[in-house]
């Protein structure tokens, strides 16, 4: 790896594509920002002409609310884009297990959805940080996703539970029901090379694949 | 009991007009300005009881507004807003001398919280 003294991450285009990704997040915000303040103003005005509106109120405040869950949507999601974006800010730095994962998997949602699939996240009160490549880490769990996708059928819940173990992180994924043998897409070896990069292990468990990630990488 | 005064400062002028006439629907007077050049000159000719402060602007930086106010006003609270993902940037503020900081979109009630409690300060 080369030497980096301004500790951001050594490869310049995943450096600008943070940036570029971190400018769209901050104007989602500010767009979020003004339809929450001009829903808010027209909440705050029905209530005042309450009398006159009686009849349409029910249904003005029925597509508030409606706006306001998008709004929360919106909010959840370039909250999740912005962590992506600072990833490569550092090239070693700490990281939130948990929310790097929410991370990750809010961007797959949609592809879940699709197929069928469900995803939990167990244990996603624990707080769990590790020193480690932020880039890497954040991709290392996007391939085990995906293997855990490839390995699975519609109707399945892909389990992700994250455990803390002293000196260690252990990531349990479950719920796949299709045979892990077969390797076709090469993802298992892909993922076995992102967590030998982050100086961690992989390997199949019995019907769990396990990822295990030191707390603290050495540089 | 005197109106309070808020000073918004932000770029984004439809964000503002919705969040001022909000605030003036409980009570409060507030001017609105759209740059940090504009709002300095308002903390002189206006001075308002309270200052809420959008992190980034064109031109002049929340930061560097901040910094000009606090010189000058050092009891005048500064709130910050910030619509970025992550708090260092509140954190920042808050070492330069902000009130405290506030993630956008805002939710209403804290805001007014918050403003209350900058009144009691």
């Amino acid at each position: 790896m080369t030497a980096n003294t301004d500790n951001r991450h050594p490869d310049p285009h995943v450096v600008f594509l943070g940036r570029v990704v971190a400018s769209y997040s901050h104007e989602i915000r500010n767009i979020l920002a003004i339809i929450n303040e001009s829903t808010g103003l027209m909440h705050d005005l029905l209530n005042l002409k309450k009398e006159e509106l009686s009849g349409h109120a029910q249904r003005f405040t029925k597509t508030l609310e409606d706006i306001g869950q998008q709004i929360q949507r919106g909010q959840d999601l370039s909250t999740f884009l912005n962590t992506l974006a600072h990833a490569p800010d550092k090239e070693v730095g700490g990281v939130d297990i948990v929310h790097t994962m929410q991370t990750v998997f809010a961007l797959s949602n949609r592809l879940l959805k699709n197929k069928k699939m469900g995803l939990c996240l167990e244990g996603k009160d624990i707080k769990l940080q590790v020193t480690t490549r932020p880039v890497e880490c954040m991709h290392c769990f996007f391939c085990a996703l995906e293997w855990a996708m490839t390995h699975s059928q519609a109707d399945d819940e892909i389990v992700f539970q994250p455990l803390d173990s002293e000196q260690e992180v252990h990531i349990n994924v479950s719920g796949w029901s299709l045979d892990p043998s077969t390797d076709a897409n090469g993802l298992m070896t892909r993922l076995q090379d992102l967590v030998a990069a982050l100086q961690g292990t992989c390997a199949l468990q019995d019907k769990k694949l396990v990822i295990t990630l030191p707390k603290q990488i050495e540089s | 009991m005197t109106t309070m005064k808020v000073l918004l400062i932000d770029d984004e002028q439809e964000f503002t007009g919705a969040l001022a006439e909000r605030l003036e629907l409980r009570d409060y007077t507030v001017q609105t300005v759209d740059n940090g050049e504009d709002g300095l000159s308002a903390v002189e000719n206006n001075p308002p009881h309270i200052v809420v402060l959008d992190l980034k602007m064109p031109g002049l930086s929340g930061i560097e507004v901040l910094k000009r106010i606090k010189s000058r006003h050092p009891d005048l609270p500064v709130l910050l807003l910030t619509g970025y993902g992550s708090t260092e940037d509140g954190i920042k503020g808050m070492q330069h001398g902000a009130f405290d900081y506030m993630m956008k979109p805002l939710n209403i009630d804290e805001l007014i919280a918050k403003l209350q409690e900058a009144a009691g300060k």
